[in-house]
């Protein structure tokens, strides 16, 4: 299976980074400090199939500096593009991944650009707990 | 000037719909044929619906180059791209299960038809250019997915034997689905 990430995850960096650098920072000043430290909230792989020309779940509830992968399942080529420009997985083959981590709070539409039925919605947390039920992760 | 585009605009979906239809009607002259048998048997076989498969893509195929050469309209030669792609996808797919089902399509006569009546479709279409072509293009496109959809529900997918083939065909009619909304996305904003 290809597994890619598109272009625009380097404007999403500093977002998983400013994500991990205090729960760090945290740590660090623990462990100096001789305690012990709860580790960092691990975060959640939110899986999306891309099947039967759609996106299943249409809608994925996730956290701050989760990951969302989705897969092409079906036997024609799609893409996963964000309706404001934020990422784009452009041409995406048959049996394909492409893996996205959200940095910004906030309801975000994306659509295939080749078949304009195929809709979905991330809709990102400040952060905390992310939705596993609605993930399907 | 408009009214000179009425006749090969009408005439397309109608010969399609009769071509298709004679797809639709080779149970019942099959049936007709025999001597009131007990059981009817499938009017076509798998190799039958390999064939009829690979002419129904390569068909759209045909018709999409059409329009990228023809058309200037970016919204429609973005559609025939698409169409490109997704049935060589989707024949390419069918060809490796007949190859690995060791499936050798066969043709019938209703799978004739059908390629002649797209090609005198297409041969009206090379009359058209301009906002007359898109509209004949684009309607066509309606009708022709629209048909294939009522062929694979009522005909193919019931006839099939084999169950790879049947999962194929039952995988891809989503994107046939996807295609015929598309088109009507085009059709309405070409009549604007």
């Amino acid at each position: 299976m290809n597994a890619r990430t598109s272009g625009s995850m380097r404007a999403l960096r500093p977002g998983l980074l400013r994500g991990w650098g205090v729960p760090g920072l945290v740590f660090g000043a623990l462990a100096l400090a001789g305690c012990r430290a709860a580790p960092a909230p691990a975060r959640t792989v939110h899986a999306v199939a891309i099947r039967g020309m759609q996106f299943d779940p249409a809608v994925v509830r996730a956290a701050v500096g989760d990951t969302l992968r989705w897969t092409n399942r079906d036997l024609v080529p799609h893409t996963v593009t964000s309706r404001t420009g934020d990422f784009d997985s452009k041409d995406l083959p048959p049996d394909s991944t492409f893996s996205l981590v959200v940095s910004a709070a906030g309801s975000q539409p994306y659509a295939c650009t080749y078949h304009p039925t195929m809709k979905g919605t991330l809709e990102v947390q400040a952060g905390g707990p992310s939705s596993r039920r609605a993930s399907g992760s | 000037m408009h009214k000179r585009f009425d006749a090969p605009l009408g005439a397309i979906p109608i010969a399609l719909v009769l071509a298709l239809g004679l797809l639709v009607a080779v149970p019942a002259i099959g049936r007709a044929a025999e001597a009131a048998p007990a059981e009817t048997p499938a009017a076509l076989t798998d190799a039958n619906i390999a064939a009829i498969v690979l002419a129904a893509n390569t068909i759209d195929v045909d018709n999409g180059k059409l329009a990228i050469a023809r058309s200037k309209t970016p919204a429609v030669k973005a559609f025939a791209q698409q169409m490109i792609t997704d049935h060589t996808s989707v024949n390419t797919k069918a060809v490796a299960l007949a190859g690995k089902l060791g499936l050798v399509p066969v043709e019938n006569q209703a799978g004739k038809h059908l390629v002649a009546s797209t090609d005198a479709t297409r041969k009206a279409m090379r009359k058209l250019s301009g906002k007359a072509f898109d509209r004949a293009y684009v309607n066509n496109e309606v009708a022709y997915h629209q048909a294939v959809i009522d062929l694979l529900d009522k005909t193919i997918v019931p006839a099939v034997q084999n169950q790879q083939l049947k999962d194929l065909l039952v995988s891809v009619r989503p994107a046939f689905v996807a295609h015929l909304e598309h088109a009507k996305m085009i059709q309405a904003d070409l009549s604007k």
